[in-house]
């Protein structure tokens, strides 16, 4: 059997050779827990703190303000939930938030906050001017993502955060950063945000882990309580394994971040190239403007999963964005950018990792206008 | 305190020179039902009881035996020595405290020193002098209390009994072939014809990469949601694509759906010929969609020669839903993955189709070659 050319990094990530060793020593010989009061506890303790630091430093943060969490979700909770309490007043945010956030934050509604739902540019961002126009004296937060998971657009959130704190410093602004952290260069001091999650599986590390930032000085309460772990945030035995293996992750693409950029933004054009060549009637979003490992592509009168098995029988394996799930319902993501109902079903999202080669994504661009070109003969949709 | 289950049979008992089948068929299917734990079985008049199982076995035992068609009743009741101070402990173990009751009971031992109507008298004067909110009803009690003192020095001691599936053993009523497709109706039709004892095998047609994996896995998850009632079932797995593409290519867009339900029905016939089922079952319920009213049922039924069983034709949507929750298979039939026929869905079908009209339009197929060519294909899969 040939083998996987997987290219929905966005989803999850393999997991790198250096991370399993790491992770399998860890797992072999860290076992004691951190809290307990002998030496060899303490030297978990140790390699645990070295791993905050790892990850803090990475995105320009203190290891104070660095809390270990299970992962996105978590980190996204914890914030929504942990900054709202005992707030009242109004919350901005957009439709195309990861679930996530849209959820917490539909609960919030629920629990009395106004939600007001920016409007969003067709590829998932929100402009300055919205924010500065939706933000008043209730504000008591803005969530917004800093890449759209499915159309790969980067939101300015320094700016963002910005424009609203202008018009009220008191709100907190709370960034899903999971799927720009270790994709683009994030610094949490520079952005200004209070809150910033991240994930560990997302760049080659394991699944079940990731971390909050917490702007010091940020009152947030915990969702966990128990034994005062991660500073009281988070109670619960620390997934000491995960937390170590999540610092290899964060050492193993730390530096490569760059190389990674540059030679994805050259696959795009590799892709964006052959698909103009063969295809017509097609969406792609604009490299200068969206994260250099995600590629989405738009397709009418298309059904993405059939698109997404009709390349599966080669062996490439890519994402299809929420848009395509049920012949009834539309994403919110889909609707949300804009999308025409013979285009909403047909997003296909390739976000690329570091096994992919440039002949795989040939391989990649071909067979996916050959699919494309096929289906299309085979179903008479609304022309 | 020992515990046991009392199983009551349903219409079996009417059923005169074929009873000894009928029994025999339902204490297999029992048996097999309960083929996961540790039990004791014995048939006694009228009745099965089954005793000596662990204690947190019991709930499963109880909801497997829910789904075992031809049981009528069931009734979960401690086992204590004959004797009337552990009868009457066990008599206030049963959760009777309050309102108003009374004692019943039946005394097959006539060695038991007390006569049946002393020991109901006794047992009801130790219930009022244990728990001073009960009192005494005779004719119209909130609970009945049930003394079975059999001829082995034991007592059954009981409250209500669970009304059971009722129906027939399955096995009893032959062997039909289920078409089913994934959504609501066809398990409900599965279901309903296990129920009057028929022996359920099912057929999907699969039309990869038009749908995908999970949709695949989603008919079988309702099919192994169905096995429970209908004792095991096969699913045989027909690769449709090709049909399908073929239809697309050679007939007219609007017969697309009216033909392609004419192929599985002859397909479906020839796996029911081959495997010694008379019957064939559909979910098909009038009118509710084009290939649902009487001229496409004529047209699809007129190709093959077997009976076509069709137990939910007469009834509404939300009575269909109803079943299907009850036996759980609604959540998992609303899952949204795309089914076989929504991409190549014409955007008018044909609604009254006429048989002629059909098979002229068919002319251009091979259509035996493509039968068999599915049959030759089949995957099976038995739960």
């Amino acid at each position: 059997m040939n083998t996987i050319k997987y290219f929905d990094n966005c989803a999850t990530s393999k997991i790198s050779d250096s991370v399993l060793d790491c992770m399998h020593q860890a797992e072999r010989d860290c076992y004691f827990n951190p809290s307990a009061l002998y030496n060899a506890a303490a030297s978990v303790s140790a390699k645990k703190e070295a791993a905050r630091a790892t990850v803090a430093k990475f995105m320009g943060a203190d290891p104070a303000e660095i809390y270990f969490t299970s992962g996105g979700t978590e980190s996204n909770n914890t914030a929504l939930f942990g900054a709202a309490k005992g707030k009242r007043g109004n919350i901005i945010t957009t439709k195309v938030e990861h679930a996530s956030v849209y959820y917490p934050v539909a609960e919030l509604k629920n629990r009395g906050f106004d939600v007001k739902y920016a409007p969003v540019r067709s590829d998932g961002t929100v402009s300055e001017e919205t924010i500065s126009a939706l933000t008043d004296s209730e504000t008591a937060m803005v969530a917004l993502m800093h890449v759209n998971n499915e159309t790969g657009g980067i939101n300015d959130i320094k700016k963002l955060c910005a424009a609203a704190k202008k018009i009220n410093p008191k709100c907190l602004f709370v960034c899903d950063g999971v799927q720009a952290f270790g994709k683009i260069p994030v610094n949490v001091k520079n952005l200004g945000v209070d809150f910033y999650s991240v994930s560990a599986h997302k760049i080659y590390g394991p699944k079940g882990v990731g971390a909050l930032y917490v702007k010091k000085g940020v009152g947030i309460s915990p969702l966990i309580y128990g034994g005062g772990q991660e500073s009281k945030l988070r109670s619960g035995t620390e997934n000491i394994v995960g937390i170590l293996g999540f610092a290899a992750a964060v050492d193993g693409v730390k530096d490569r971040m760059k190389d990674y950029a540059d030679r994805y933004i050259y696959f795009k054009r590799i892709l964006n190239n052959i698909i103009t060549d063969k295809v017509t009637d097609f969406v792609v979003f604009p490299t200068e403007t969206t994260a250099p490992n995600i590629f989405t592509v738009i397709f009418r009168d298309i059904k993405a999963e059939v698109i997404l098995h009709m390349l599966e029988d080669k062996n490439i394996i890519v994402g299809n964005g929420s848009a395509c799930s049920s012949k009834s319902m539309v994403s919110r993501v889909a609707e949300g950018i804009g999308l025409p109902r013979n285009y909403a079903e047909g997003m296909i999202r390739i976000s690329f990792g570091s096994d992919n080669t440039d002949a795989d994504v040939a391989l990649l661009g071909e067979s996916l206008c050959e699919a494309v070109n096929t289906l299309r003969k085979l179903t008479r949709r609304s022309k | 305190m020992d515990k046991a289950i009392i199983l009551r049979y349903a219409e079996i008992h009417l059923k005169g020179n074929n009873r000894g089948y009928f029994e025999n068929t339902l204490i297999e299917n029992i048996k097999k039902a309960l083929k996961d734990f540790r039990y004791e079985f014995q048939k006694t008049h009228g009745r099965y009881v089954i005793s000596g199982f662990h204690e947190n076995d019991e709930t499963y035992i109880v909801s497997s035996l829910e789904k075992v068609f031809g049981i009528h009743s069931l009734s979960v009741c401690y086992v204590v020595d004959s004797n009337i101070d552990d009868i009457a402990d066990a008599a206030a173990e049963l959760g009777v405290t309050s309102g108003t009751f009374k004692v019943e009971c039946n005394r097959a031992d006539k060695t038991f020193p007390m006569k049946s109507y002393e020991t109901a008298a006794e047992l009801g004067g130790r219930m009022l002098d244990r728990f001073a909110d009960l009192k005494v009803d005779i004719h119209n009690p909130d609970n009945i209390i049930y003394i079975d003192i059999r001829e082995n020095k034991k007592t059954f001691v009981f409250t209500s009994s669970l009304p059971m599936a009722g129906g027939l053993p399955v096995g009893c009523g032959g062997k039909g072939l289920l078409l089913l497709s994934g959504g609501i109706d066809s398990p409900v039709a599965g279901y309903m014809m296990a129920r009057r004892g028929m022996k359920v095998s099912a057929v999907h047609f699969h039309s990869y990469p038009f749908t995908g994996v999970k949709a695949k896995e989603k008919v079988l998850t309702l099919a192994q949601k169905l096995s429970g009632y209908t004792c095991g079932i096969k699913v045989f797995i027909v690769p449709f694509t090709d049909i399908q593409v073929k239809i697309h290519e050679n007939c007219p867009e609007e017969f697309m759906i009216t033909i392609m339900r004419r192929f599985m029905m002859r397909i479906a016939q020839k796996i029911a010929q081959q495997n010694g089922m008379g019957a064939l079952i559909t979910g098909e319920s009038l009118g509710q969609v084009a290939s649902q009213t009487i001229e496409s049922i004529n047209t699809t039924n007129s190709v093959v020669d077997i009976p076509v069983l069709r137990p939910v034709i007469g009834f509404d949507k939300e009575d269909i839903i109803k079943i299907s929750q009850k036996i759980d298979t609604y959540e998992t039939s609303i899952l949204p993955y795309e089914d076989c026929c929504t991409v190549f869905l014409p955007k008018h079908p044909v609604i009254h189709p006429k048989k002629e009209i059909i098979e002229r339009a068919e002319k251009k197929l091979d259509i035996d070659s493509l039968v068999s060519e599915a049959v030759k294909n089949i995957e099976t899969i038995i739960y």
